[in-house]
C-alpha cells in the first residue's frame, strides 16, 4: 500500500496537472511592474513627514509659529503623504520671501503639501516665471491666478504643463526679434499655455509653428501683437484647429475671392469649430502621476 | 441824616471789573449790551437796617434798584456811565432814607477782545500771494469808533483803520507774520479806552512746490529721492507698506523733520509700498503730496537662496533620528 501510494504521488501531478501557464511577456511584466510601482506610491510614511515638518517649523528663523501651531501644521503636512515636508516649506518659503503674510503664505503651503508632487512643482515654477521681474512680472493676484489655473485647476499633464509654460517664457524672453515688453508677451503666452491640456504632446511646438506660419507667410505676413493674438484664438479650439484655419483661409482667398482681412476673419471662425461641446477635449492625461500628496486616510 | 449819608460817599470805593463777558454769554433778551460787574462799598450808617443802590444809566433807559442788608453790592449791570445814589432804611420805623447826592460810576467795557483771526492762527494766501483778512473784535459800549492797526515787522509802521463797525477786511501780504490791536473812542469827550491785547496771525506765501519723487530703484531700494522745492524748510516723509494678499496701508517708516532731498532706508523687504513726500516751510502753504506706489520683488536668484536654505534645513534634520523607516 505503502508502494502504491508513493506511485501515485509520483504520477498524479502529471496527469492530472493543467497545461502549463506561457511566461509572461516582457509588456506584461511592465505592466505589473508600473501596476506595483503606483501601488507603492499609495503608502505613506506619515510620521517621517510628521517629524521632519514639526523640526523644520522649530529650526527655522524665518517663521516664528508656537509648538503648538507647529505640531498642528506637522499633523496636517503628515496628511499629504511622501515629499509633503518638502512640498510645504518650499510653498512657505516661496510665498512668505514674496511678500505674502505668514498666514496666507501657511494657508497656501498646507494646500499644495496635500497635491501631487508635480501639481506643487508647477505652481512654484509657473509663479515664479509669472511674478519675478527677470520674468514676467506680474502683479501677485495676477500671478497666482495663472499659477492656480495651471496647477491645481489644471486638468491636463501638469509635467506637460510646466514644461510648455517653460519654454513659452523662454520663448518671450530670448527671442530678440518679438520687440515686446516682456509683460505683454507674458500675457500673450499664459493664456496660450492653458490650451497645453488639448494637445496630446504640448502646445508649445504648434503655437511656435502656427506663429511662424502667421509671421512668415506671404499671404498672411501679420505682426507680432497680431500673430500672437490670432495663435490664441486657434490654439484655445484644439489641435484640428490650426488645420482648419489656414484651409480655411486658403480656400476663402481662391474660391470665395475674399480680401485678406475677411479670409482671416473666416479661418477664425471655422477654426472655432474645431470641436464639439463647450471646449475642445483634454488631450493629455499624467502618464505616471505620483499619487504621494493625495490625503493618507485620516 | 442826610449830611453823614453825604459824607459816607466821599469813602465809596467802586471796584469795576475789567474786561467785558466772552461774547455768547453776555447776551440778555432785553439788553444785549456786555454787562459790568460794578463792586461797591459804602460807609455803614449806624442804626440802618438796609440799603438802597439806585444807579441811573446815563445813555437812558430804566433806573436800576438795587437792596443791600450790608454796605456792599456787588451786581453785573448793563455796560454804561451811571449816575449812583443810596439811602439807608431806618431799622426801628423801617422807613427809608433821603436819598444821598449822586456820583458817577463808569461802568463801561475798558477793553476789547480780539476775536478774529483766532490767536496764532495760519492762514494760506492764494497764489499771487495776497489774504483778504477779516478783522473782528468784541463791541465796547459807548464806542464811537474803532481803531485799528495792524503791522507786520514793525510796529511804527503799523497800518492804521477807523471804523465805526466791530470788524473790518482788507488784504495783506502773504509770507508774513502779521500782529493788531484795537482801542476806540468813546462817545463821550473822556476816553475810556485801554488797548486790547496784542494779536498775532500768519499769513502763509503761496504752497510750495510739489517735491517730485525719483524713479524707485529696484529690486534692492535703500533710498528715496525727489526734487528740491524751492523755499522749502522740512520735508515730510512717509513709507506705507502691506503684504500682497492685503489692501491696508500700515505706516512702515516717517520722518516729519526731513532736511534733505534724499531719503535713505534700510533695504525694504518685498511687499507692496508707497511713499509719500511733501515739502513745508513756517511762511508757505505746505505743497501737495508726491507719491510712488511700488511693489519690491526678490531676485530669482534670493529666491533660490531662501528655498535652498529651507531644504538644506530639513535634509540636515532628517526624520529617521526617530522613525524606524527602513
Amino acid at each position: 500500500m505503502g508502494i502504491l501510494i508513493s506511485i501515485l504521488v509520483f504520477f498524479l501531478p502529471q496527469a492530472h496537472a493543467a497545461p502549463s501557464a506561457p511566461a509572461p511577456t516582457k509588456a506584461e511584466l511592465e505592466l505589473q511592474a508600473k501596476a506595483v510601482k503606483e501601488a507603492e506610491q499609495k503608502l505613506c510614511y506619515s510620521t517621517n513627514e510628521y517629524v521632519k515638518t514639526l523640526k523644520f517649523l522649530r529650526e527655522t528663523k524665518e517663521f516664528t509659529f508656537q509648538e503648538e501651531a507647529s505640531r498642528k501644521i506637522a499633523d496636517s503636512v503628515s496628511k499629504g503623504c511622501d515629499g509633503a515636508t518638502e512640498r510645504f516649506s518650499v510653498v512657505l518659503t516661496l510665498l512668505k520671501n514674496i511678500g505674502l503674510t505668514e498666514r496666507k503664505s501657511l494657508e497656501m503651503a498646507l494646500e499644495f503639501a496635500a497635491q501631487p508632487p508635480d501639481v506643487q512643482k508647477n505652481f512654484v515654477e509657473i509663479f515664479t516665471n509669472a511674478f519675478l521681474t527677470e520674468f514676467f512680472d506680474f502683479e501677485y493676484s495676477h500671478a497666482l491666478k495663472i499659477a492656480i489655473e495651471m496647477s491645481k485647476d489644471y486638468k491636463g499633464d501638469p509635467a506637460m504643463a510646466r514644461e510648455d509654460f517653460i519654454k513659452l517664457v523662454r520663448f518671450c524672453k530670448e527671442t530678440k526679434s518679438l520687440d515686446l515688453p516682456m509683460r505683454l508677451c507674458g500675457d500673450y503666452m499664459a493664456k496660450i499655455a492653458k490650451s497645453s491640456q488639448y494637445y496630446n504632446a504640448g502646445v508649445a511646438k504648434p503655437f511656435f509653428d502656427l506663429f511662424a506660419s502667421l509671421r512668415d507667410r506671404k499671404e498672411l505676413s501679420l505682426d507680432v501683437k497680431t500673430s500672437m493674438i490670432v495663435a490664441h484664438d486657434i490654439l484655445k479650439s484644439g489641435p484640428r484647429a490650426p488645420q482648419n484655419f489656414f484651409e480655411a483661409f486658403e480656400f476663402s482667398r481662391k474660391e470665395l475671392d475674399y480680401n485678406k482681412r475677411r479670409a482671416l476673419d473666416f479661418g477664425l471662425k471655422l477654426a472655432g469649430r474645431s470641436f464639439v461641446g463647450d471646449a475642445p477635449p483634454i488631450l493629455q492625461f499624467p502618464l505616471s502621476q505620483s499619487t504621494s500628496g493625495q490625503k493618507a486616510s485620516q | 441824616m442826610r449830611g453823614f449819608i453825604s459824607a459816607v460817599f466821599a469813602t465809596v470805593f467802586v471796584t469795576l471789573a475789567i474786561g467785558i463777558s466772552p461774547p455768547g454769554k453776555v447776551a440778555v433778551a432785553q439788553d444785549e449790551r456786555p454787562k459790568t460787574t460794578i463792586d461797591l462799598e459804602w460807609e455803614a450808617v449806624e442804626g440802618a437796617a438796609g440799603y438802597e443802590v439806585e444807579l441811573t444809566p446815563k445813555s437812558g433807559g430804566d433806573k436800576l434798584r438795587f437792596k443791600s442788608e450790608q454796605s456792599t453790592l456787588s451786581e453785573k449791570v448793563p455796560a454804561d456811565v451811571y449816575r449812583l445814589r443810596v439811602r439807608s432804611k431806618e431799622a426801628s420805623s423801617g422807613i427809608y432814607g433821603a436819598w444821598s447826592g449822586s456820583i458817577e460810576v463808569d461802568a463801561t467795557a475798558k477793553k476789547i477782545e480780539l476775536l478774529e483771526p483766532m490767536e496764532l492762527a495760519e492762514l494760506n494766501a492764494d497764489g499771487s500771494n495776497r489774504r483778504s483778512v477779516e478783522f473782528k473784535w468784541s463791541p465796547a459800549a459807548g464806542a464811537r469808533f474803532y481803531i485799528l492797526k495792524v503791522w507786520s515787522d514793525d510796529p511804527t509802521k503799523a497800518k492804521e483803520f477807523r471804523t465805526p463797525k466791530t470788524s473790518l477786511r482788507f488784504s495783506v501780504a502773504g509770507m508774513k507774520r502779521y500782529q493788531w490791536s484795537v482801542t476806540f473812542h468813546s462817545e463821550k469827550a473822556i476816553n475810556y479806552a485801554t488797548p486790547s491785547k496784542t494779536g498775532s496771525f500768519l499769513v502763509r506765501g503761496p504752497p510750495l512746490q510739489k517735491p517730485v519723487l525719483d524713479d524707485i530703484e529696484l529690486p534692492y531700494v535703500t533710498q528715496f529721492s525727489w526734487s528740491k522745492s524751492d523755499g522749502a524748510e522740512r520735508y515730510e516723509t512717509h513709507l506705507a507698506r502691506h503684504a500682497l494678499d492685503e489692501t491696508e496701508w500700515a505706516p512702515y517708516r516717517s520722518e516729519p523733520e526731513f532736511k534733505d532731498e534724499v531719503w535713505k532706508v534700510e533695504k525694504l523687504p518685498p511687499g507692496a509700498y508707497r511713499v509719500e513726500v511733501s515739502a513745508h516751510s513756517s511762511l508757505r502753504a505746505s505743497s501737495e503730496k508726491d507719491f510712488i506706489e511700488f511693489v519690491v520683488k526678490p531676485t530669482k536668484e534670493d529666491l533660490a537662496k531662501a528655498v535652498r536654505s529651507t531644504l538644506g534645513l530639513i535634509s540636515r534634520t532628517p526624520a529617521s533620528e526617530t522613525s524606524s523607516q527602513p
